[in-house]
């Protein structure tokens, strides 16, 4: 999974390719992997320095913080200097999104369908298993009984919610803001 | 009770409602619908309904830290069996995202769906005019993509303490997503498609196909003269579906006679409106990303040409079956039977039995759906198929169709097997026996008169008002003299000689 992530970033645009430029064909026997990813060759912190300028193009209302914070499930109703502190957190968050994004011309929809090949992390995602018939999907069906895990609060009384909450014995409760 | 829905016609809300035809309605569908599956979606916890709260959860369904969801096979088998009798394509690789939001029933704050690559696409349904009620000989509806998704957890406002209780027994239970295109072109094919819908999920065993529990769902999108469309959301019957239509309908046409713009929102049904829940500007951003816990479903290249031939007769199939010969049954018998297979099943061992031994299907129909299910709704009690078996019933129906027993008898002997368990281990020759309701055989024609005049002759005598009531014109109350009679006999003597006797006795 991380030489999947590695080759992202060496697919970035914002990621100057010449830093991987010498694994290149070096890349040869695993300890060559491993050796290239115990190297950070760059961070977070360096990006969102070098991109001060990037920092400052982004433009973050008042709207959009109010927005995000309501998305997030969080108070909407901060005073203007947790606001400031706000903005210039998710400027550089941006700053950091963008650089994962390969085109940053592109409008929010487009975007958002990009994850889609962003995203896909997991290694089955690039090297299917075999696939399902009919007949695999109706014996692991046939197999689940088995599998219920107690551990997992799966079965009936292996969880209650009395162990979270003792206050409350059936119901998870929240604070309505309602009148 | 479950008789008297047969009569029931859905057309009759539909009756005072008219499309303008200078504003053409346009509209599309979102079904989700959650699925009869024993384990929830992303965990093996019990998928029942009807617990107390939060007694079917486990420790991913309310989102702890640590957990991570597996995919049940069941909802996928169910899915695919959904999408192969809605004619879709099964896409052979299909994959889950996270749709972020925060709210207290998403514990996870996000919901698990396949926005992506959903499990199929392009299905459709064809209505028709011999089996709906729709105004065109036929219409394709067109079915633009399946999803399998999680069901969220229910909230509910406590009034008292000001909190809001939530119950997790719902989370991770798996829905299906149906999308349709914007085909719908008056309400009645909207009508139509739900429950053709509603049947088929009900009888491919997918969802139990209550709209009043929301075990299906449904969400509406219309538009009028191309204007932009506005959502419905959350309607949860078939009348609300219909009623909500037709305001909207009515609001968006109001507002082009006025010259207003139709603004694009989500919209809510209150009961006898509909209200804004949301405009475009304030639409939520979901902020789609692969789920980055499970794999992709991968799929072999026969998997729906395999669960197709595992497929029951389809609800269609079964239609035409039943409204043609032998069983020539009407349409909305044909239909009552499809939505309730396990009286299709009766229905079919039954006829059986009664062509066996050469008697109409006619005959069998009618005492199925009159006599039988009637004698449920007479007593009180729930239609139980397992009550009586079709082979009995069978037998009875026959010695009417043989008059070795009159019908009034027999209707008295179902009454009394539908009510005596001890009863129903005889056959029914020992039952007509036992209860002396065969035809009086030992008696000649003249010897039955005569037993037929001294009977009616007593309940002359002793019911003087009646008779007094008739001799003045109501002619209708020997109807009761008549019964008395039959009661009299248990029914062994034929009605219509008790009638002309009265006639007689009273000179009418």
């Amino acid at each position: 999974m991380r030489i999947v992530a590695i080759r992202r970033l060496g697919n970035c645009s914002k990621v100057p390719l010449q830093k991987f430029s010498r694994v290149g064909s070096v890349l040869q026997s695993e300890s060559d992997i491993r050796n290239v990813l115990n190297a950070p060759s760059w961070t977070v912190k360096e990006l969102i320095q070098d991109n001060q300028q990037a920092m400052e193009e982004i433009h973050v209302d008042s709207g959009t913080i109010r927005k995000m914070l309501k998305l997030s499930g969080l108070e909407t109703n901060v005073t203007p200097e947790q606001e400031k502190k706000l903005v210039q957190a998710l400027k550089s968050q941006m700053v950091f999104i963008q650089h994962l994004y390969r085109d940053n011309d592109t409008d929010r929809k487009d975007k958002e369908e990009n994850n889609d090949s962003h995203f896909r992390l997991i290694a089955s995602d690039h090297k299917p298993g075999e696939p399902l018939t009919l007949k695999s999907l109706m014996e692991q069906i046939k197999e689940l009984p088995q599998q219920v895990d107690p551990e997992k609060g799966e079965t009936e009384g292996s969880f209650s919610l009395q162990d979270l909450d003792p206050k409350h014995k059936s119901f998870v409760t929240i604070l309505s803001n309602r009148g | 009770m479950l008789s008297r829905r047969l009569v029931h016609t859905s057309s009759r809300r539909l009756n005072k409602f008219k499309l303008d035809p200078n504003y053409k309605f346009k509209c599309g569908i979102e079904i989700h619908t959650q699925l009869k599956t024993r384990y929830k979606l992303f965990s093996l916890s019990p998928s029942s309904f009807y617990s107390s709260p939060n007694s079917k959860i486990s420790y991913f369904d309310v989102g702890l830290p640590g957990t991570q969801p597996k995919l049940n096979p069941e909802a996928l088998y169910l899915a695919l069996k959904l999408a192969v009798a809605l004619n879709s394509d099964v896409q052979l690789n299909s994959t889950f995202d996270r749709k972020h939001y925060f709210y207290p029933d998403q514990p996870l704050g996000y919901q698990i769906t396949q926005h992506y690559h959903p499990i199929a696409k392009n299905g459709f349904v064809e209505l028709k005019s011999e089996f709906d009620e729709i105004s065109v000989p036929s219409k394709i509806i067109n079915i633009e993509q399946i999803q399998i998704e999680q069901d969220t957890g229910k909230t509910s406002y406590d009034k008292y303490d000001k909190t809001i209780k939530v119950d997790y027994n719902r989370s991770n239970v798996p829905l299906i997503e149906l999308v349709t295109k914007p085909d719908f072109e008056d309400l009645k094919q909207v009508g139509a498609f739900v429950k053709n819908y509603q049947t088929l999920v009900k009888h491919l065993d997918i969802c139990t196909g209550n709209l009043e529990t929301g075990a299906i769902r449904v969400d509406v999108n219309v538009s009028v003269n191309g204007h932009p469309r506005v959502e419905i959301k959350n309607l949860g019957s078939n009348g609300e579906i219909q009623e909500a239509l037709k305001y909207e309908y009515n609001r968006q046409v109001q507002l082009l006679k006025n010259q207003e713009d139709i603004i694009q929102e989500t919209r809510g049904w209150t009961g006898n409106k509909t209200v804004t829940l949301r405009i475009k500007e304030d639409a939520v951003d979901y902020r789609y990303v692969p789920d980055s816990e499970l794999p992709f479903i991968n799929l072999s290249s026969t998997i729906s040409s395999d669960i197709r031939k595992s497929l029951p007769e389809l609800p269609e199939q079964i239609l035409k079956k039943l409204t043609s010969e032998p069983y020539s049954l009407e349409l909305k018998y044909a239909k009552f039977l499809v939505d309730n297979k396990d009286i299709l099943t009766y229905y079919y061992h039954l006829i059986q039995k009664v062509n066996e031994k050469q008697q109409p299907t006619k005959l069998a129909n009618n005492w199925l759906f009159h006599e039988y299910l009637g004698a449920f709704t007479k007593l009180n009690i729930e239609v139980d198929m397992t009550i009586l078996a079709a082979s009995l019933l069978g037998d009875l129906i026959v010695k009417v169709g043989e008059k070795e027993i009159s019908t009034t008898s027999a209707r008295l002997l179902l009454l009394q097997l539908l009510q005596t368990p001890e009863d129903r281990d005889k056959s029914i020759d020992e039952l007509i026996e036992q209860y002396d309701l065969g035809k009086p055989q030992d008696l000649s024609a003249d010897e039955l008169h005569d037993a037929v005049r001294d009977i009616c002759s007593e309940i002359v005598d002793n019911n003087p008002d009646v008779v007094e009531r008739i001799k003045k014109g109501q002619k209708n109350s020997i109807k009761f003299l008549v019964g008395l009679g039959m009661r009299e006999t248990q029914g062994k003597v034929d009605a219509k000689a008790f009638t002309e006797m009265f006639k007689e006795l009273l000179k009418l």
